[in-house]
């Protein structure tokens, strides 16, 4: 009670510093607005020390490993590009390619704080920031990467594949030729019929943020230097990411302000006065800047979900506020005192208003138990950002409505509104339907609930980043052709490690980095004496057969409509079978450690890039090897089925690991799964476990609220029905229409619940509020359809419209958000208003003020 | 015979810069610091550690080899024998090295695990040495009439080495290849004027970028030339280091070396004399 006197009297008695105060708060978190940064890294879904985002790092560390943005080059008409015209341009375009750079942006304080604390990082060889973004000498293209080769004094040579543009014809087609027979080139450089060629470039570490300005550098490369006839595609996630979070900025410029501009008139439409719906809008404008901008200020990027907040909050933050205007506005005789008028409406609605906010902050809340960190994020945000609207609706809007009293004082004079007279017809149809049959309505609920629980049987559960475009975006077309004619765009490592068999002995590790915490190697570097002579590692015939066996197997994985999964893997073996072939005519892997590790040398040695290939597939230590594989797709669903399909392969006895025998204790081959594809599959599957408990427990913490809120179970447990079938039945029918289950929609759960039980607890506690006046059934329920209902309708009304912009969206989970947000709001709002009447008809008896009356009523 | 290849060019160069002999001070600045790395002593017994460091590895990369050099000619041909004593696993491997001004090196590398002398391409001297930051070239010398070259200053050179300060009065010379090259536009090099050893040397690529940058740490003198003890290369575009040490107990000037070391035959089985060391002197 107190709260309520200090918030709305204080505001109410000085409306102008409420209000100055307010717009002074404003300025504050506008200021933070040019200081934002996106982030759409799907290893950031994940907390850092997630167990599968440490492999990811360590691996990416230990094998020197780059994110890669995919260049193709394809001729339309299928021909080949091997001609000497075409890999002349193309060997141009590798060039300019190399020498792309984009000068670091010109230093002003916020960089020059930002470098200060970049120099603190532990990179003592890296302490200088470059204006290249690309590693040049990891790049994967025809001119650029080794071939072994003897020549013709049968000298042999590492050197690049096509290192000049070949002079004749013949040569041109050899090129391809050699690329298909090589096991390492194979349908990477090229598809096998030549008409794709493939350029795979890695990225300079912290700059993948640039993708995005570097597929424009690569445009202008393309626009110098192809002809008609043939079109270039770029691939890979740095470039579905930083694209996607350019046009993300765009979406949430765009569509914040439409449906911002949509609610105006909607609210403008149901109040008929400017300064009203203006009020309302500059309560939410308000709101969504608060919170936007302590999002910037905590430091956090926005991510997919967080860059939604403003269009999620925008309706949210006008609930309480439609509610006040409409009880003012819906009084039948005009307002002599508006001091008096905005306090006794305000004291009527602060329960209610009170606990719809908490409940809409817990189903946001929940979201934050979940390991998914931009889901965290977004969670919170919202979350306090609903109390801030109630904040703001207690203090700064009766403050406001003070101000501008003349148009408060006016009644709506009911018969003018079309609209408004049309949605009260309507909200009374369902009173009286609700009352004419409500067990059918109950049976048809029944029936409902079961039609849903059989769709979410169905429901299957995939994302991939590349399908947040939409299917004729130009990058979901590349990622079609690319993955078509070339092995495959989306990278995922299966790592081997020498563990020992029986796990008492731990295998003795040093975590130290020689980079980071100098030991010294080089006093005493000679006295290698005292060394034991072989550690134990991978340099052994059997383990690279192993691994050799592994990847022939995953090369034949399919999925379930018999496509090829994996379209290229690249290990040691394959290196160590070229050597050999090249040098000794021998391409079967050899068994004894010193030929594995001379042949290694060789390669090595004689290697124009210092062998880094070699490092990519093996540790200078020989501790861990990695299988590189390229998946044609990068569903989850693709990606679960290929774990699931080595885990049964390498399970059957012959299939075991090799054991290496050692006096020591016997060792075997450790297989973890890392690479971008898993990673996301990681999180899909702590989304989808961590949904599922958040759902549970903001449900029973809401309808743990509502016993507190009703003093009264089966209040409660009324409550809780329409909102619980609504959701039934939006997620069975996705789960019917075959929709896949992703982030967004995994999200929307939450929100549903935390929103949808609004209408419950408004309709609730002024029917009870009511029936101790009228104790009568119908007088009342008459009663509750006119003002509190015809709030409610407005309210659904407004989130239901307000969302509809996002139909027009770019992006799909925007699209996903906008239809089931507005479905979400729609179908409960209907099922609240028809249900409850209905419920509360045939549990008169249970209920408690109902049950000496209820008698009567019989 | 076909002596008007692309390749040969820059041998015409050079032979045709030689003949029009005229004085460049930077010309032989460096000229004086190829003979004072490459060619002290008329040969060189001693035993190297190589050390490379990659970025994220827990380990350097370390390989230890015997490294005897014999000229042929001062400021001319050399002939190089490596062998492999570190890591185990590579024990008994062995490299020779002709080194040729004019046309290709002569290369051959015998891996004892499959008992074969391989013959490695000799062309190209720019590219990486074992696997090192540094480049066969590095290594075994650039000639000076590859390059055109010009003073920039003169300037006091100061290198952390052991934990002492050294200061080092030096020529600062930049050197631009007369031909293009697939990686260098140019490089810079501080020349100490006492001993006339490079004691720094940047290496710049065709985007205006320092690529490679070298540095001689420790410097001593042994049988009374002063010699490189320890240097070190660092890539910085590709987060690679490379440390050179010299075995300084076991680095001696002109002794005797006969000149079967350095031919095909001794690939497998090298005198032992020339390969043993003395570990503990």
């Amino acid at each position: 009670m107190s709260i309520k006197k200090i918030l709305i009297g204080y505001s109410l008695k000085h409306p102008k510093p409420i209000i100055g105060l307010s717009f002074l708060i404003t300025l504050l978190f506008l200021v933070a607005m040019p200081n934002i940064r996106t982030d759409t890294d799907p290893v950031k879904m994940l907390t850092p020390d997630n167990p599968a985002v440490v492999l990811y790092n360590q691996m990416k560390a230990e094998f020197r490993l780059s994110d890669m943005i995919v260049v193709g080059i394809q001729d339309l008409s299928g021909a080949s590009l091997f001609t000497v015209d075409r890999l002349r341009r193309i060997h141009k375009i590798t060039q300019d390619i190399q020498a792309i750079s984009i000068p670091p942006s010109p230093t002003t304080f916020w960089t020059s704080l930002f470098k200060f604390i970049q120099w603190s990082k532990p990179d003592i060889l890296l302490n200088k920031t470059f204006k290249k973004l690309i590693i040049n000498a990891d790049i994967l293209s025809p001119s650029t990467v080794d071939d072994i080769i003897l020549n013709q004094k049968g000298e042999l040579n590492i050197a690049p594949l096509m290192r000049k543009p070949p002079q004749t014809e013949t040569e041109a087609q050899n090129l391809l030729k050699k690329i298909n027979k090589n096991a390492i080139f194979n349908g990477k450089l090229a598809s096998v019929d030549g008409s794709l060629i493939g350029i795979f470039l890695p990225l300079v570490k912290g700059k993948k943020n640039l993708s995005y300005s570097i597929g424009l550098k690569i445009q202008k490369i393309m626009d110098q230097n192809l002809r008609p006839g043939e079109q270039y595609y770029l691939a890979g996630l740095p470039i579905a990411e930083t694209t996607f979070g350019i046009e993300m900025f765009f979406q949430m410029g765009i569509y914040a302000p439409i449906a911002g501009v949509l609610i105006f008139f909607l609210l403008f439409l149901f109040f008929g006065d400017w300064r009203l719906a203006s009020g309302s809008m500059i309560l939410a404008a308000m709101t969504v800047i608060w919170a936007m901008g302590g999002l910037i200020y905590s430091g956090n990027p926005v991510h997919i979900m967080s860059s939604m907040i403003p269009i999620f909050l925008m309706p949210i933050a006008l609930l309480d506020s439609i509610h006040i205007i409409s009880h003012l506005k819906d009084r039948n005789k005009p307002i002599k005192r508006p001091l008096i008028a905005i306090w006794q409406v305000m004291s009527g609605l602060f329960n209610p208003m009170l606990f719809t906010s908490l409940t809409t902050l817990v189903g946001f809340i929940s979201l934050s138990t979940t390991g998914i960190q931009p889901i965290k994020v977004f969670g919170i945000t919202i979350g306090l950002g609903v109390m801030l609207a109630w904040l703001l609706s207690m203090t700064f809007l009766p403050a406001y409505l003070l101000l501008i009293d003349p148009s408060i004082k006016k009644p709506l004079t009911i018969d003018k509104k079309d609209s408004y007279y049309s949605i009260n017809r309507l909200i009374n149809f369902f009173r009286i339907f609700a009352i004419r049959f409500p067990k059918q309505l109950v049976i048809a609920s029944i029936l409902l609930m079961i039609f849903s629980l059989f769709g979410i049987r169905m429901i299957t559960i995939n994302d991939n980043p590349v399908r947040w475009f939409k299917s004729d975006h130009k990058l979901r077309k590349s990622d079609r052709v690319m993955n078509n004619k070339l092995a495959g765009t989306y990278m995922a490592n299966l790592i081997f490690e020498l563990q020992p068999v029986s796990k008492k002995k731990s295998s003795p590790q040093q975590s130290q980095n020689a980079i980071t915490k100098p030991i010294d190697f080089e006093t005493n570097v000679f006295e290698t004496e005292n060394l034991p002579l072989l550690t134990p590692d991978l340099k052994d015939g059997g383990l690279i057969r192993y691994i050799d066996k592994i990847q022939s197997f995953l090369l034949t994985v399919q999925d379930e409509k018999g496509n090829k999964i994996v379209g290229a893997t690249t290990s040691i073996a394959d290196f160590l079978k070229k050597v050999g072939q090249t040098a000794f005519q021998n391409p079967e892997i050899p068994m004894s450690r010193k030929t594995i590790a001379q042949y290694l040398f060789l390669y090595e040695s004689g290697d124009h890039d210092k062998g880094r290939d070699l490092w990519k597939f093996i540790t200078m230590d020989y501790q861990k090897a990695q299988i590189w594989l390229q998946l044609k797709n990068g569903d989850n669903q693709i990606m679960n089925h290929l774990i699931s399909e080595l885990d049964h392969y390498i399970k059957k006895p012959e299939n075991r690991s090799p054991i290496l025998k050692l006096p020591t204790g016997d060792l075997k081959l450790a297989i973890k799964w890392s690479g971008l594809t898993h990673i996301n599959n990681v999180w899909q599957n702590e989304m989808v476990k961590g949904m599922g408990y958040a759902l549970i427990g903001s449900f029973l913490a809401v309808f743990f609220m509502m016993n507190i809120l009703f003093r009264s179970t089966i209040w409660a447990i009324i409550s809780m029905i329409p909102l619980a079938l609504s959701m039934l039945f939006i997620y069975g029918f996705i789960g019917w229409t075959g929709k896949y289950y992703d982030m967004p929609i995994a999200v929307l759960s939450c929100l549903a619940l935390g929103l949808s039980i609004d209408f419950a607890i408004h309709f609730n506690q002024t029917f009870r509020e009511f029936f101790k006046q009228t104790k009568s059934f119908h007088k009342t329920l008459e009663r509750v359809f006119k003002e509190p209902c015809s709030a409610i309708s407005r309210n659904i009304l407004v989130i239901s419209i307000g969302f509809t912009p996002l139909f027009f969206a770019e992006l799909v989970p925007y699209i996903t958000v906008g239809v089931f947000f507005s479905a979400i709001i729609l179908i409960s709002g209907i099922a609240s208003l028809l249900l409850l009447p209905a419920l509360i008809y045939l549990l008169q008896p249970w209920l408690p003020e109902m049950r000496e009356k209820s008698k009567f009523i019989r | 015979m076909c002596i008007f290849t692309k390749r040969a060019i820059p041998y015409f160069i050079i032979l045709i810069s030689t003949l029009t002999t005229y004085a460049n001070p930077a010309s032989d600045i460096i000229k004086k610091a190829n003979l004072a790395k490459h060619y002290a002593g008329s040969n060189l017994k001693t035993r190297i550690a190589m050390l490379v460091y990659y970025e994220g590895a827990k380990k350097p990369n370390k390989k230890i080899f015997n490294y005897i050099k014999k000229d042929v000619k001062n400021g001319g041909k050399q002939k190089y024998f490596l062998y492999f004593t570190y890591p185990p696993d590579i024990y008994k491997t062995a490299f020779i090295v002709h080194k040729h001004i004019n046309t290709d090196d002569y290369r051959r590398l015998y891996l004892p695990a499959s008992q074969k002398i391989l013959m490695i391409n000799g062309e190209k001297k720019q590219c990486p040495f074992m696997g090192s930051d540094f480049s066969a070239e590095d290594i075994t010398g650039r000639h000076e009439q590859m390059d055109n070259h010009r003073i920039l200053k003169e300037e006091m050179y100061s290198v952390t080495s052991e934990k002492q300060r050294l200061h080092y009065q030096t020529y600062v010379i930049e050197s631009i290849p007369k031909i293009k090259e697939e990686n260098t536009s140019k490089t810079i090099t501080w020349v100490d004027q006492k001993t006339f050893l490079p004691v720094r040397k940047v290496f710049y690529d065709h985007f205006s970028e320092q690529y490679k940058i070298y540095k001689a740490i420790l410097i001593k003198p042994i049988n009374g030339y002063p010699t490189i003890i320890k240097s070190e290369m660092l890539s910085p575009l590709e987060e690679t280091k490379t440390v050179f040490l010299l075995d300084v107990k076991n680095t001696y000037y002109n002794t005797d070396i006969p000149d079967n070391l350095f031919e095909d035959s001794s690939l497998r089985s090298p005198p032992k004399e020339l390969i043993n060391f003395n570990q503990n002197e």
